[in-house]
């Protein structure tokens, strides 16, 4: 079996009183899609942080490719994140006054791309994911499962290694949501990446091939889908 | 159910951020008590004003008796750089009435001084200021007498023979002019606190530019209450959005609005009026102004308080309904962009327009010189309209400056700044249109104020050439004390020489003298002015540069621009048509004086004369002349000996106050200095304010979108670029209006002074000062903005976007 891409040991954190991860970890393999369970409150949306780098860990260790992730600077954390991972949230959290081909060019363009290549490489994507026609809109100007869909390009264009899915059809209706979840998950699956997805849906972790359930920070039980 | 909404209103209000609160009602704490100080400081010009007018007496007729009352003449003098003024007071018949200020008239050989003279008098330099004053000290000079609490000013008694003779500004009254109220202190209103200028002075103009740029500087502070009152927007949208989702209607929202609005309004007008009455003495104490200013006289009109206390809850009220506008109007508003914002360049058409209009009253300005009513109407109508233009212009610009920035900016930070400005201009605008303003109306005053009070101009007058600067000039009030005033400095030690003179006019014989009215008439024989003085005593008091002294015979002054064909003629002329005979032989030869016109003159010293005619000539000629009899008193350059020759004078009346050439420029120059320092003052507090109030929204700003920057630092945008972005959103705008307020203050003021000037004055515009002023601005606010970027990378933090 090869080695984990990214694998986490033993995480603690707290906010303040309330103790958010209590011993959890994880393992993700290369292409794998592994989905992150648990009712509200039981930290899913905590381990991801500290797999994406955003949070660090009062303890324990998170290591992507071999190299501790948790000790690394905020600024070298960051331009992990910037060349290695993508992000699809739950509100979307594109840039309001951009459009949609400038919130998809946005990770090419902080990696140093040309603004003419970037939006070409982002319409590609618009068009992929069925959502070019509203290139030129901004997010207050689409529907949600517009929006997300244009979230998701923007989470892939940069051919990231990691996908991080928090709650990605929180926000949508069902059908919307699961037209979200084919698009990430088919467009993840043709580059080889991986997806870690937070969810409380059972019929959105389903998707996934592997299932953790979380309860009170930590992992109870992995569930092979 | 309205007292439902006011009660919820209220709730919402006093539980939610104590810190936004507290930041809101400052802002609007800040801004009344600035507005109070500035329209309080327009009462406290006029009270200065109306009280020096009240010193002097109501000008009458020459040769109408008075059997009652009094008359009275000013005298001034210097003393160490101030100015002591003395009002000579006598009895003419009863009731006697007292100068304001004074229990009594005073007798002749008594003297009132004010509380500050009084000190000066007792001080270790007090020998030489009690000569000065004509008798022996009995009393002091209360508050409403006084200018101000540092003046030197005294009320002597003076016998009614005292006062005979020509010059000063005397006059007789059955009282004292009634100080005038109001910002218009009558037309007789003075500036320099001497009473000497005529009513027709352009410096009576100095209340009404003082009203407009309290007008201009208090514009930007209603910018700052309503920006403050705006805080948080978008979070209050958004809950005014939930609200009609479940059912609430439009004017109860409007309530909730209004009495959000009102709270802050009521909390920040009596915190700012608390702010105000703390604050006057310390500030009114700093004020560089001549003479100091009493902090009670810094007192808005019971109008406009009211009005800033009452009326400010009713703007924030208003701000607060129509920061909710969007909700208003749909539910879903919170959830939906707003279309892209209609700033276009259609906004830039009244600064256009006004511009335009200036144009035109340059163009005709002498429909303006006539007094003609559409020439005054474009005057101050495009100057209003450049003003609104610039206000309503800044968005229009702050939307050029973004679709700039988006288009070719390097870099992302340029794009999100851009992006910005393209969505909500207006946004953007707000702020910084305060800002400009004020660059605006500060640049006006440092154009206007020294044409006001400056009294001369290039080409205004024939100057005897330029006085050395160790020179006193004494400009007597009475002919009568020529010679006691010439011994008296001759004695001092220290004075190198002296020499006196008088203008005349000289018409040929028979001839009637021009009245005042006929003298802008070129048709009207003008006579020729001429100076009555030894050249060999001019010389020894202006030294070597004098040449070509031929005494006895009249001579031609190098100084004269005027080709008269008189000086070339042979001929007789008379001293006022009716003096002994000059003879003019032909052929006049010309004395030459040092220099030549100059823009530097002493204070009101502006000699006319085209020739120079020996005293000799006008022996028995007992006719003072039309102007007032001058000394020119050679000094070895100390101040002790200048102020020698000062107290050398003793009592004698001047019509004003003897001084060097460096001390009469900065006389000149001290009342206008004192206002226009005052106004940068105010100035430099609004434009703080303004950084202030542009911090304080950057932050709200960046704390609104606090979703937005963590999701892009999750992304990996590093820190720096949000916080360019940041810098850039508010720098470039900036820079794009205040340049375009430093063009357009310039342009005015140019157009204005052109039009209002002498026709050969020399328009000088203060490039230095605008560009002072524009930096101020701008650095302040960046400075302001910088504050705030800290801010952003706590607010930017990846865990902002906890779902848990």
């Amino acid at each position: 079996m090869s080695e984990p891409l990214l694998h986490a040991t033993g995480l603690h954190l707290a906010f303040g009183q309330t103790r958010a991860l209590d011993g959890a970890g994880i393992e993700v393999r290369a292409g794998e899609m592994v989905a992150l369970v648990g009712s509200s409150g039981s930290g899913k949306s905590t381990l991801l942080h500290c797999l994406a780098g955003i949070l660090r860990p009062d303890s324990g260790e998170v290591v992507y490719r071999g190299a501790r992730l948790d000790t690394l600077s905020e600024e070298a954390r960051s331009r992990l994140r910037r060349d290695e991972f993508g992000f699809v949230f739950q509100f979307g959290s594109l840039v309001p006054e951009l459009t949609a081909v400038e919130n998809v060019a946005l990770p090419l363009r902080l990696a140093g791309a040309r603004r003419r290549g970037a939006e070409a490489k982002a319409r590609e994507w618009l068009e992929r994911l069925g959502v070019l026609d509203v290139a030129a809109k901004r997010p207050g100007e689409m529907s949600g499962g517009q929006g997300q869909r244009v979230a998701v390009a923007r989470a892939l264009v940069a051919g990231p290694r990691v996908v991080f899915a928090d709650e990605p059809t929180g926000a949508l209706d069902s059908f919307n949501g699961e037209l979200v979840m084919e698009e990430l998950m088919g467009a993840a699956r043709a580059q080889g990446a991986s997806v870690v997805l937070v969810t409380h849906e059972t019929r959105i972790a389903a998707y996934a091939d592997r299932e953790i359930v979380l309860r009170d920070g930590r992992v109870t039980s992995p569930v092979v889908s | 159910m309205g007292a439902f909404d006011v009660a919820l209103g209220v709730r919402l209000t006093l539980s939610g951020s104590r810190v936004r609160l507290l930041m809101m009602v400052g802002g609007v704490a800040a801004a009344v008590a600035l507005m109070l100080g500035i329209s309080g400081a327009l009462p406290a010009a006029a009270e200065r004003i109306g009280k020096t007018t009240g010193r002097g007496v109501e000008p009458v007729a020459e040769g109408e008796a008075r059997a009652e009352g009094v008359r009275a003449r000013l005298s001034v003098g210097l003393w160490r750089g101030h100015q002591v003024r003395v009002l000579l007071v006598a009895k003419t018949g009863s009731p006697a009435v007292a100068p304001p200020g004074v229990p009594r008239t005073p007798a002749p050989g008594e003297v009132f001084v004010s509380p500050a003279l009084a000190a000066a008098l007792a001080g270790p330099r007090g020998a030489e200021l009690a000569p000065r004053l004509p008798g022996k000290v009995a009393g002091t000079v209360a508050r409403e007498g006084l200018v101000g609490p540092d003046e030197l000013y005294a009320v002597a008694g003076a016998s009614a023979g005292a006062l005979d003779g020509v010059g000063g500004f005397e006059g007789w009254a059955a009282d004292f002019a009634k100080p005038a109220g109001g910002l218009f202190a009558g037309q007789s209103a003075y500036v320099d606190g001497t009473g000497m200028r005529q009513s027709s002075s352009p410096a009576e103009a100095m209340p009404l530019v003082l009203g407009l740029a309290a007008v201009g500087l208090i514009t930007p502070l209603l910018v700052l209450v309503g920006t403050s009152t705006r805080l948080s927007a978008a979070a209050r949208e958004r809950r005014a959005s939930a609200m009609r989702l479940v059912g609430a209607a439009p004017r109860q929202l409007r309530r909730l609005g209004a009495v959000e609005g009102a709270i802050v309004g009521v909390l920040g007008a009596v915190a700012g009026l608390l702010l105000f009455y703390l604050l006057r003495a310390p500030v009114a104490a700093a004020i560089p102004i001549p003479d100091g200013l009493y902090a009670g006289d810094v007192a808005p009109p019971l109008g406009v308080t009211l009005a800033t206390i009452l009326g400010v809850p009713v703007l924030t009220a208003a701000a607060g309904v129509l920061s909710l506008r969007r909700a208003l109007s749909t539910p879903l508003a919170a959830r939906r962009q707003v279309a892209r914002s209609g700033a276009g360049l259609l906004r830039l058409a009244p600064l256009a327009a006004g511009l335009l209009a200036l144009s035109i009253v340059y163009a005709d300005r002498g429909a303006l010189a006539t007094g003609a009513f559409h020439a005054k109407a474009l005057l101050f109508g495009g100057g209003a309209a450049c003003l609104v233009g610039l206000a309503i212009g800044a968005a229009a610009l702050s939307r050029v400056a973004g679709a700039l920035l988006a288009r070719w900016g390097p870099g992302l930070a340029s794009q999100f700044a851009g992006r910005r400005l393209l969505t909500d201009p207006a946004g953007a605008a707000r702020t910084i249109t305060g800002t400009a303003l004020v660059v605006v109306v500060v640049g006006w005053l440092m154009a206007f104020l020294p044409m006001l009070t400056s009294g001369q101009h290039e080409g205004n007058g024939h100057l005897i050439g330029v006085l050395p600067a160790r020179t006193v000039v004494v400009t007597l009030a009475d002919d009568s004390d020529v010679d006691s005033s010439v011994a008296g400095v001759r004695a001092v030690p220290g004075v190198t020489g002296v020499v006196a003179f008088r203008e005349v006019t000289l018409l040929p014989p028979g001839a009637e003298m021009a009245s005042d009215t006929d003298m802008a008439d070129p048709s009207v024989d003008q006579g020729v002015r001429a100076v009555v003085a030894d050249c060999a005593a001019l010389g020894a008091v202006l030294g070597d540069a004098v040449s070509g002294c031929r005494p006895g015979t009249v001579q031609r002054l190098s100084t004269s621009v005027f080709e008269a064909d008189v000086l070339a003629a042979a001929g007789e002329l008379a001293p006022d048509g009716s003096g002994p005979a000059v003879p003019l032989p032909g052929g006049i030869d010309t004395l030459t004086l040092p220099g030549g016109l100059t823009q530097d003159v002493p204070y009101g010293f502006a000699v006319r004369g085209d020739l120079l005619v020996p005293p000799a000539l006008l022996a028995g000629w007992d006719e003072p002349g039309r102007w007032f009899p001058t000394l020119l008193v050679a000094t070895d350059g100390r101040e002790d000996t200048v102020e020698a020759v000062r107290t050398g004078l003793g009592a004698t009346a001047m019509a004003l106050p003897p001084t060097t050439p460096g001390e009469s420029a900065e006389l000149a120059r001290s009342e206008s200095d004192g206002y226009r320092q005052a106004a940068l003052i105010a100035a430099l507090a609004v434009v703080l304010t303004g950084g202030l109030s542009l911090a304080v929204t950057t932050a709200d700003a960046v704390r609104e979108r606090y979703r937005v920057h963590a999701a892009l630092t999750a992304m990996g945008t590093p820190a720096r670029l949000l916080r360019r972005g940041v810098l850039l959103h508010t720098a470039v705008p900036l820079l794009l209006n205040i340049g375009l307020a430093i063009l357009v203050t310039a342009a005015t003021s140019w157009l204005y002074v052109r039009v209002t000037a002498q026709a050969a004055a020399v328009v000088r515009l203060p490039w230095a000062g605008y560009a002072a002023i524009g930096a101020a601005a701008v650095v302040a606010s960046l400075l302001a903005t910088a504050a705030v970027l800290p801010f952003v990378r706590a607010a930017t933090r990846p865990d902002a976007l906890r779902t848990e």
